[in-house]
């Protein structure tokens, strides 16, 4: 007599084929309904940081109001009014919709009725991060990445039935400031971009076309990238397109370009796209000074 | 995660090819995929393990004093695993401080030189000694198995329902334990216990969750890997020595470590123990050589040397204590003297890998001075 018995092996088959089959059902599902479901996440934490903006700005009402756009890199590098000091900065109120992912950001805009909100409680400026407008990224095929959608399907479909919704955080209003920088060994391999053109995103036209028409000033903003990373993004066709693509701009809707004008060492960073508690303050102090001297 | 995954979708052709191909073909067969999985991943790696499977081999055959071959065998192998651990690999690789598997096979190569030291190896030829170093369930992650077993499976193995279906529990456990216990719940969502925790003020329970985290989290990835490795080796008909036996079970630090990475300790005990003890006649020299061995193999640094003289330290004494009077007179007292052993074997287990689990000396002081109520 044996000490112990296994499963005989027909159980193992059994199983193994369901498990395969299931993991191709979830998968086929997720390639089909993932970016919808994604689209719906990303316009409930629109929807919630705008609803913050808005009493933010209800509350300030004797100061200068600033929307910005963005996506998880605008709420890692741009700093609250609050977060300085002195108090410098205090005649500006600072509200940010960011967007903490890299997949059709300006469309979970659109779907939040930001631009509608906007022009219900107009700012006198409205910043909006360059990326979105001058870059998508490529698609990665690899099998790895093909097998991830399965799980983001899963998580994406639990959190927006409402399912571990109690263990879902919504993005801060602040967004976040980290104050270390993880090791370069860690970081991973650099997203793929390829430049836009100013007809590819139509969608967001009509839209500066209703800021521009209610007198909002509309600056294209560029945050920085550790000076290592943005040489790898950068190279001279993609400069070209980006400059064909602001002209473009300019001249529709007469928006503006501020890029920031220092080169940041990797310190200043907390990841190879977002800044840290010293980059953010940095590149927040220059923004702000920017921004107070339009102002005046 | 990822080398281990792709670890497993070589090893299914070869659990299925080691059933379907002659018996003939089987030794070559498992070093061919295994080269291949090298020569893909780490073929520093494989360079390094063929020439010195080829040196080892070829010294101790040729060898007319077994003695002194043996000697250059296990000098030269542990004079390669020291420099690929002091670091100085990436003098030559830049990409890879430390061959893959590195650990785990020039301990098996040191095994076979003392075995053959000994002349208790089976009868074998060189394609024998390549296929068991090249056993690609064990190659990455242990457990350090050794040769006369490798060889008596090898001849021994048939189809076995039964034997099949318990290789393909022990991966199914080992899956379990690494994604679910060890990722999910340890890493993910005891992590999550340690941050409310620090956040609502609560430092001393939180650090004190954060060093039981990390020992548990060390054993189910291990244990877990290793349940992987075990049941690999289970589909092919090998059944490779077990390598945890419920460590946080053992009642006393010696029968900790007969727990706890069976096949390392266990390979300290008849590598260095027993002769340093045949030697001196003195086990706390035997037990300090072994920890010293056990500690390096992990890392050659200080805080793993810190770690070893705490376990030197700690076996000695309860050695000094279990053949005293004092044992016997508290036995007389001591209610449940069975779960107070195993709560000071498992503290002082969990206390003394802060040593190895901390980043720096300040780090590592911190801790004891939150868990012993000196932190202001």
């Amino acid at each position: 007599m044996p000490d112990q018995y296994y499963p005989p092996l027909r159980i193992w088959v059994i199983s193994g084929t369901v498990f395969i089959v299931l993991f191709l059902v979830v998968h086929v599902l997720a390639l089909r309904y993932n970016h919808a479901l994604v689209q719906k996440k990303q316009k409930q934490e629109a929807t919630y940081l705008l609803k913050h903006v808005v009493e933010h700005f209800k509350k300030n009402e004797s100061k200068t109001k600033v929307m910005v756009l963005g996506s998880s890199i605008v709420g890692q590098g741009i700093a609250c009014e609050e977060e300085f000091d002195d108090t410098t900065f205090r005649n500006i109120v600072m509200g940010k919709v960011y967007v903490p992912a890299y997949y059709k950001i300006v469309e979970s805009w659109i779907d939040a009725k930001v631009f509608d909100s906007i022009l219900k409680y107009p700012p006198a400026v409205v910043l909006i991060e360059i990326d979105q407008l001058a870059y998508k990224i490529k698609e990665d095929t690899s099998f790895f990445d093909r097998a991830q959608e399965s799980i983001f399907f899963i998580k994406n479909l639990k959190i927006t039935t409402g399912y571990s919704w109690a263990n879902y955080k919504m993005p801060a209003y602040c967004g976040r400031s980290i104050n270390e920088t993880i090791p370069d060994s860690m970081l991973a391999p650099t997203i793929s971009w390829e430049a836009r053109t100013f007809e590819d995103l139509c969608v967001i036209h009509p839209e500066l076309k209703r800021l521009r028409e209610a007198g909002i000033r509309i600056i294209l903003i560029q945050i920085p990238r550790p000076a290592e990373i943005e040489v790898l993004l950068h190279d001279e066709k993609k400069d070209k397109q980006l400059q064909a693509l602001l002209t473009a701009y300019k001249l529709h809707y007469q928006i503006d370009y501020w890029s920031y004008p220092n080169k940041l060492p990797y310190a200043y960073f907390y990841d190879q796209g977002h800044l840290n508690k010293k980059g953010r303050t940095t590149y927040s102090k220059w923004l702000y000074t920017k921004l107070q001297k339009e102002i005046r | 995660m990822e080398l281990q995954v792709f670890v497993l979708l070589f090893c299914i052709p070869l659990v299925a090819l080691s059933w379907a191909l002659p018996e003939s073909w089987q030794r070559y067969l498992g070093i061919l995929i295994t080269t291949l999985f090298l020569g893909l991943y780490a073929p520093e790696s494989l360079l390094i393990l063929t020439l010195t499977t080829l040196f080892s081999y070829y010294v101790l055959k040729y060898s007319t004093h077994i003695a002194a071959a043996m000697i250059v065998v296990c000098v030269v192998i542990f004079s390669v695993f020291v420099f690929f651990k002091l670091g100085l690999g990436k003098t030559i690789w830049i990409e890879r401080l430390l061959p893959l598997g590195i650990s785990y096979y020039s301990f098996r190569q040191i095994h076979y030189a003392m075995e053959a030291y000994k002349r208790k190896l089976p009868a074998h030829d060189l394609k024998d000694y390549f296929a068991y170093l090249f056993f690609l369930p064990t190659l990455l992650i242990g457990p350090i198995h050794r040769f006369p077993e490798f060889m008596k499976d090898g001849r021994r193995r048939r189809w076995d329902n039964s034997l099949f279906s318990e290789g393909l529990e022990r991966i199914l456990y080992g899956f379990v334990k690494v994604i679910v216990l060890g990722n999910y719940l340890i890493s993910a969502r005891g992590g999550a216990l340690m941050d409310m925790l620090e956040a609502n003020g609560y430092l001393w329970l939180s650090t004190y969750v954060d060093v039981v985290r990390y020992i548990a989290n060390s054993y189910i990835q291990f244990a877990g890997f290793s349940d992987i490795a075990i049941g690999l080796a289970l589909t092919m008909g090998y059944r490779v020595m077990e390598n945890f036996d419920s460590p946080f079970r053992a009642t006393d630090i010696s029968d900790f470590w007969q727990r706890w990475h069976i096949s390392l300790s266990t390979w300290c005990r008849e590598y260095v123990y027993f002769p340093f003890y045949s030697v001196t006649r003195n086990y706390y020299i035997g037990i300090f050589f072994s920890m010293l061995i056990l500690a390096l193999w992990h890392d050659i640094t200080w805080q793993y040397l810190a770690w070893a003289s705490v376990h030197v330290i700690g076996i000695n004494t309860w050695h000094i204590y279990h053949r005293s009077a004092l044992r016997v007179a508290l036995h007389r007292f001591i209610i449940a003297p069975v779960f107070w052993g195993r709560f000071i074997t498992f503290h002082f287990v969990v206390l003394s890998f802060v040593l190895i689990s901390g980043k720096n000396g300040e780090e590592i002081w911190r801790t004891f001075k939150i868990l012993f109520g000196f932190h202001v």
